[in-house]
């Protein structure tokens, strides 16, 4: 076993064949950004210009990629052969979601986190990493509004791959996704979360308490499942059902539920028709109101 | 107008690749021959091979200085209610002011002057809105302000017989719960605005300062319930006035090999008070009975994170976090009805502790690697530890029933989890861009729950005595799931997904689940029942070209529940999206989708005729589904290149909630279907009319048509509160005029 285990980190510890820059025999074209805005302003090339407007376009900031002395080539790498035969010999960094035309994931991500490891020590082993999303999979590196950063337009970014997500926001009873007052970075860190599911905090509930602490309790009356994790109720992304309940009221608290007296008890279109007060209104929360955990001493049915 | 979300143009991953493969593919059939048409060179669009990947953008450097625009703007609603206005404000009719705004003040990206301000405000006037201010200088700091509004309506057509102070709700003299005079209306919603700040500071090179601080408020009435059971049930009107401050610290380090960053993350809930109060319209009236709302807590949490570069081919993360969640807000008594209904006959009986002292210790630590084997061979493995371990006292404290039947005693159960979790997957890249992956996780987690429970004998002088043991209850699942993924490209411009993945939970326990000293024996909750599960994925695109995708994706989930004699037994869902997304560039471009989720969830039960005591009798089963189906398109015009633009939007969503039953004696049965249908549309506009002025006009109409049981009668009692099912055709016309600068 100690064999095995100290070749395993040697193996780790080596480096890996050709993993260095897809770029390291090319060479630089110079001359820093003028020289790719002959072409990619006015000329027949793709503008670019949107950049400058970025904090990426700053040249005081000697941490943006313009500032080095390698301008544009910074971040797609050394581009003399572009620059001399621009019809037939491409950057060598083309970015762009995973594709035969672009650069691979590792390498087009392995250049915004030269920089920006920092502020995402969690991207490596992410879900996101893992499927070969890349940065500008959603981000809009030279134009000065990113959609994906502004909470108002996010989703739709990120509906572009996850469609089944822009249904369930746009159901009957949802958060306010489509307004933009919620975003998915609300709950998720796209970038590799702390949590299950990337979610943005360590836990599902740990996440919802971000803004409905009022259910973090601890509470004197605890209801097991709600402390458990929110999403054995409730669908966050959107439900057919009122309170974004997985299944409505009184038929989800009976799926635990199935004692005696009236916990058992079949309410169909006979109790309906009664007006049966654990099937209309509220349901099981016409009386157990404190669902979420109480702090009454006498609220041990969650009724105070 | 508030803006919602647009149906989204163009693919904004072109590269992506999903595609639905066995449900769908009649369906993608279709949708691809749309898609060759749009493809075809005689629709204008070059051909892909020759067309470059990168999407045309500003021709023109930004300009320096101040720049921005402001948005005045009038806008009309009419037919609105609470569910058209849920979210955005808008749930009366009539005309209103809206004002949105941007500002930016930067030098030339040239100057090596990295100092900038900047400001914007968006829905101002909508109750909706937000603003924000921020100061920074480019590797140096950032300083930004921020204030939101976030209105939610739950109902604005109520109606309530409850009067009084906000806490302590009252009836009129004389109510009859049958007489609609006796009602008031009454809206029902919140509304939350939080202000917040956010400073940035580098340090140097290495070092980065970042504090986060917000503070929030949450105003207004959500329904509750008044009524404490066996009397009749009502809804009385719960005032919310909640305090929410969290404040987020972190201290970042970057070197070459080795990030991290220490936090302390600290949140407190504060609630204007702790109790309401009310009359049971259904019993002794006159006697106020009470409820605990919310109670103030606390919750602190430090923090490290980090990763370090082992090599080229490795790295390692790695995540540690302590919490405490603290609440210790003093006891209400156990009854405020002392001569009347809900009292214990006597002198009431002390309360064994004076507040709670709860406290519940969090532990989290994420440890993960991921290594290159080869340039194609990709592996990962992670392990999770979570820790919940609630500290809070065990006592016993009295179970109040009703007119001096405080029959039993009882114990508050205080939960406690850990859960370890392991994944390891692997990944690798063939030739043509197919990929395989497969992964493994195993997760244990173990749930115990301590309570007193007290014991009832007669001592040796035959006097009945009460005594308490501590109990431990624990369960252990374990769950096992395995996947396997497969990529690949069957033909030059289409590529697929497919994965299964497939596990399995088992579930022991120290003794049967008995959770209020009731018939049991054979349940317990769904998540702590043994479950198989299998899930079939497919996605896919195909790319016609650099202007035309269709996107697909199907998802299958079957879960069934091995154990259960009663409650939930099996879960299935489904869900199969289609999109097709035609980015022409000018003049044209546009987007349709169409959707289904469905979902069905099966469990069972018994009746036994009301009493613990009888026999069972009557088995009974239940069949929930959830159906809905989405779809909807988006049209952008610009006919004149880039001064006239107008946006078409329409979507609809149609859902059901169908509930089946059949019950051992009385047979088939089923409810009436709750359904809901929306109507989208929108029409947007923006007519250049001098250099910098530009009038931006707008329309947006929803028809919302629902029934729901529920609600569906406009009960006017104290428990219907007169609620209807929410139908409405809503209008907004908003006329604006930016002006840029």
């Amino acid at each position: 076993m100690p064999i095995l285990l100290t070749s395993l980190i040697l193996f780790l510890l080596t480096p890996l064949p050709g993993m260095a820059s897809d770029t390291q025999d090319a060479a630089y074209a110079g001359g820093g950004t003028q020289t790719c805005l002959a072409c990619h302003t006015q000329g027949p090339g793709p503008a670019v210009a949107g950049i400058f407007g970025t904090p990426h376009g700053q040249l005081g900031d000697a941490r943006t990629p313009l500032a080095g002395e390698h301008g544009c080539e910074t971040c797609h790498g050394p581009s003399a052969a572009h620059i001399r035969q621009p019809g037939e010999v491409r950057p060598p960094v083309r970015f762009g979601p995973e594709g035969d035309d672009v650069a691979n994931p590792d390498t087009q991500n392995g250049v915004c986190l030269g920089c920006h490891q920092k502020d995402h020590v969690n991207w490596q082993g992410s879900t996101h990493d893992a499927e070969g999303v890349t940065c500008t999979s959603c981000h809009k590196i030279h134009d000065r509004d990113d959609p994906v950063r502004d909470h108002a337009t996010q989703a739709e970014t990120c509906f572009g791959c996850h469609l089944d997500k822009r249904t369930q926001a746009n159901l009957p009873f949802r958060h306010a996704i489509r307004e933009g007052d919620v975003a998915c970075s609300s709950c998720h860190d796209p970038h590799g979360g702390k949590g299950p599911s990337m979610l943005a905090r360590h836990s599902v509930n740990d996440t919802c308490y971000t803004c409905h602490a009022e259910k973090r309790g601890p509470f004197l009356v605890e209801h097991e499942p709600v402390q458990d994790d929110c999403t054995h109720c409730h669908a966050p992304h959107g439900s057919v059902n009122e309170r974004m309940l997985k299944v409505r009221p009184p038929f989800l608290c009976q799926q635990c539920h199935v004692a005696s007296r009236h916990i058992g008890t079949l309410y169909d279109s006979g109790r309906l028709a009664s007006r049966n007060n654990r099937l209309i209104g509220n349901a099981c929360a016409n009386c157990h109101s404190q669902v979420h955990g109480s702090n009454h001493p006498a609220g041990n049915t969650f009724r105070r | 107008m508030k803006p919602e979300q647009p149906v989204h143009h163009g693919n904004p991953h072109p590269g992506r690749h999903h595609l639905g493969q066995w449900p769908g593919l009649l369906l993608s059939g279709l949708l691809m021959s749309v898609a060759t048409w749009a493809a075809a060179d005689e629709f204008g669009y070059p051909d892909a091979e020759t067309e470059t990947a990168t999407p045309a953008g500003d021709t023109a450097e930004p300009r320096s200085g101040p720049t921005g625009s402001i948005e005045p703007g009038l806008l009309w609603l009419h037919g609105t209610d609470g569910k058209s206005g849920e979210y955005n404000g808008l749930q009366s009719d009539g005309f209103r002011g809206v004002l949105r705004f941007e500002f930016l003040d930067r030098a030339d990206w040239r100057s090596g002057d990295t100092r900038y301000r900047k400001a914007s405000g968006r829905d101002i006037g909508t109750g909706t809105g937000d603003l924000f201010a921020e100061i920074g200088e480019q590797g140096a700091y950032k300083l930004r302000f921020g204030f939101r509004q976030i209105e939610h309506v739950d109902r604005n057509d109520a109606i309530s017989p409850f009067t009084g102070s906000a806490y302590n709700l009252t009836l009129p003299a004389g109510f009859n719960a049958a007489d609609r005079s006796f009602y008031n209306d009454a809206d029902l919603g919140v509304k939350r605005e939080s202000i917040s700040l956010y400073g940035e500071r580098i340090l140097d090179s290495r070092w980065t300062l970042i504090t986060d601080i917000s503070h929030e408020t949450k105003q207004g009435d959500k329904p509750t319930a008044a009524g404490q059971g066996f009397r009749g049930s009502a809804i009385a009107i719960q005032p919310i006035d909640y305090s929410h401050t969290q404040v987020d610290l972190r201290l970042r380090s970057a070197e070459t090999r080795l990030q991290w960053e220490m936090g302390y993350y600290f949140s407190h809930f504060d609630n204007d008070d702790q109790a309401l109060t009310f009359q049971n319209p259904f019993f002794a009236a006159a006697d106020p009975q009470q409820l605990a709302l919310p109670p103030e807590n606390a919750f602190h949490q430090f923090s490290i994170n980090g990763g370090y570069l082992l090599s080229e081919r490795t790295r390692l993360n790695a995540y540690a976090a302590w919490s405490r969640a603290l609440q210790d807000e003093a006891f209400l008594p156990y009854t405020v009805d002392a001569g009347g209904f809900y009292n214990f006959g006597g002198p009431e009986p002390p309360l064994p502790r004076n507040s709670l002292d709860g406290q519940v210790d969090q532990a989290n630590l994420h440890l993960g690697f991921v290594t290159r084997v080869t340039r194609r061979w990709r592996v990962e493995g992670q392990y999770r530890f979570e820790d919940r371990d609630n500290r809070t006292p065990n006592d016993v404290y009295r179970f109040l029933h009703y007119n001096g039947n405080a029959d039993d005693n009882w114990g508050n159960h205080v939960n406690s989890r850990s859960r370890h979790t392991f994944e390891l997957e692997t990944r690798y890249r063939l030739r043509n861009r197919m990929k395989v992956a497969a992964g493994y996780q195993h997760q244990r987690t173990h749930r115990d729950t301590d309570l007193l429970e007290p014991h009832h004998h007669h001592n040796a002088m035959g006097v009945l005595e009460t005594t308490s043991t501590l109990t431990n209850r624990s369960h252990m699942a374990r769950e096992d799931e395995a996947w396997s993924e497969i990529r690949f490209p069957p033909a030059r411009r289409l590529s697929t997904r497919i994965k299964i993945s497939a596990g399995k939970r088992s579930v022991s326990s120290s003794s049967a689940y008995d959770l209020h000293n009731e018939d049991h024996d054979a349940t317990a909750p769904a998540y702590l029942l043994d479950r198989e599960h299998v899930q079939l994925e497919a996605a896919g695109t195909w790319q016609a070209s650099d202007r035309a995708a269709l996107s697909a994706s199907w998802q299958n989930r079957r879960e069934v529940y091995n154990n259960s004699a009663f409650g939930a037994d099996r879960v299935d869902s489904d869900q199969l999206s289609l999109d097709l997304a035609l980015n022409t560039g000018q003049p044209l471009s546009g987007n349709l989708f169409l959707a289904l989720q469905h979902a069905e969830s099966s469990q069972n039960s018994r009746n036994n005729g009301g009493d613990r005591n009888l026999p069972v009798s009557g088995r009974w089963s239940l069949t929930s589904e959830d159906t809905a189906y989405h779809a909807g398109f988006g049209i952008d015009w610009r006919p004149t290149g880039d001064d006239l633009e107008v946006g078409l939007d329409y979507t609809f969503m149609d859902t059901e909630n169908a509930i089946r039953s059949v019950h051992q004696t009385t047979g088939s049965d089923h409810l009436p279907d709750t359904e809901t249908r929306i109507h989208r549309f929108s029409l947007n506009a923006e007519v250049p009319v001098e250099n910098r002025l530009t009038v931006v006009t707008g329309y947006q109409y929803q028809r919302y048509d629902s029934e729901n049981w529920s609600w569906s009668e406009g009960y006017f009692d104290v428990l219907g509160f007169g609620w209807n099912s929410p139908n409405h055709s809503a209008h907004a016309v908003m006329l604006g005029v930016r002006l840029d600068f």
